[in-house]
């Protein structure tokens, strides 16, 4: 018998909060490699529902924007003026949000996202409450994994019943 | 007198079902609730009580009605399995619950008209000339969504291109 668990822990870490709408994306701060303008973004030419290009280390990077229910939008709302890079094991990418800040230490206990509300590849690994918000974590490879998952699938409503 | 031994929870929409006595915990009201992204429209959101953050199901939407909001959260407890630690989870409710007393004779089919039910509920009962679901709270809180339908596009969003361009 397992003892009862209303959360996975805390975390003392510094976070990376990045606001999206209504959502707090929260980040190691060491995930994020550089907070850039969203003006300095390329929007030439971009990769498929990206909506444009970062520069980093001599490379460009794709950008995505994302709703605060995490679609992928392929169009920028005027809010999102800041683009944060995230690194992960296969490169960077940039993620578009209207303001980043950083969370010296969360004072809440980390949760996990119930299960009944909890897709098999949601990016969503913990929920902090923190006073009025909560934060929502995440890490840029399970993020990373998201929006390629996202991107190479085209979404129909969750609800309509899978055809045959 | 017939003793107690049923909820009635009405959720709105013409949407009702019942819950044994044991497993209604608390009523909230008025509750403050935080959305988490990427979850079912029929669980969007999470509420914080008693040092837990709990998902909030709303039934009239998992059965097709369109999300409202809720002035009432019922807090719900239910075991996995037997013997082991409760787990816990909140229902939207349109007004406060009302209790009843059931017994076998009252036993019916589940509402025809919506196939979902047989998802969500464990047994009928007929009450004031309706079919009353009794909820399967386990069924209902501990399975996860089911995966999205999707079709193939095809792109390669984690590819990055090696222009020349300075950070």
């Amino acid at each position: 018998m397992s003892a009862p668990s209303p959360s996975t822990g805390s975390t003392g870490a510094s976070a990376a909060v990045l606001k999206i709408g209504g959502l707090d994306l929260a980040f190691r701060q060491s995930d994020i490699r550089a907070l850039e303008s969203a003006s300095d973004m390329d929007g030439n030419a971009p990769l498929e529902r990206s909506v444009g290009w970062i520069a980093y280390m001599r490379q460009r990077w794709p950008v995505y924007c994302l709703s605060e229910q995490l679609d992928v939008l392929d169009s920028v709302p005027p809010a999102r003026r800041t683009c944060a890079l995230l690194a992960f094991e296969a490169g960077y990418f940039g993620l578009l949000c209207d303001d980043a800040a950083i969370l010296r230490q969360a004072a809440g206990q980390l949760h996990e996202v119930p299960p009944a509300m909890k897709h098999a590849n949601t990016p969503i690994l913990g929920l902090l409450p923190d006073g009025e918000h909560l934060l929502c974590l995440s890490n840029p490879g399970r993020m990373a994994a998201y929006l390629e998952h996202r991107t190479r699938r085209q979404s129909l409503p969750e609800e309509l019943p899978c055809l045959p | 007198m017939p003793a107690m031994n049923a909820w009635l929870l009405d959720f709105g929409n013409d949407c009702m079902a019942a819950v044994g006595t044991r497993e209604l915990l608390h009523l909230v009201d008025a509750p403050v609730t935080f959305a988490v992204p990427y979850t079912p429209v029929y669980c969007r959101r999470v509420v914080s009580w008693q040092e837990r953050l709990l998902p909030v199901m709303d039934i009239a939407t998992r059965l097709g009605a369109l999300p409202r909001s809720a002035p009432f959260l019922a807090v719900v407890g239910y075991q996995q399995q037997r013997g082991e630690h409760p787990q816990f989870g909140a229902l939207k409710l349109a007004c406060p619950p009302r209790q009843l007393a059931v017994d076998n004779s009252q036993a019916c089919a589940l509402p025809e008209q919506n196939g979902a039910w047989r998802e969500l509920a464990i047994s009928c009962f007929e009450h004031q000339g309706s079919p009353v679901p009794v909820l399967d709270l386990r069924r209902i809180f501990g399975n996860a969504p089911r995966a999205q339908c999707q079709i193939e596009t095809g792109a390669a969003p984690s590819a990055h291109d090696t222009a020349n361009e300075e950070s």
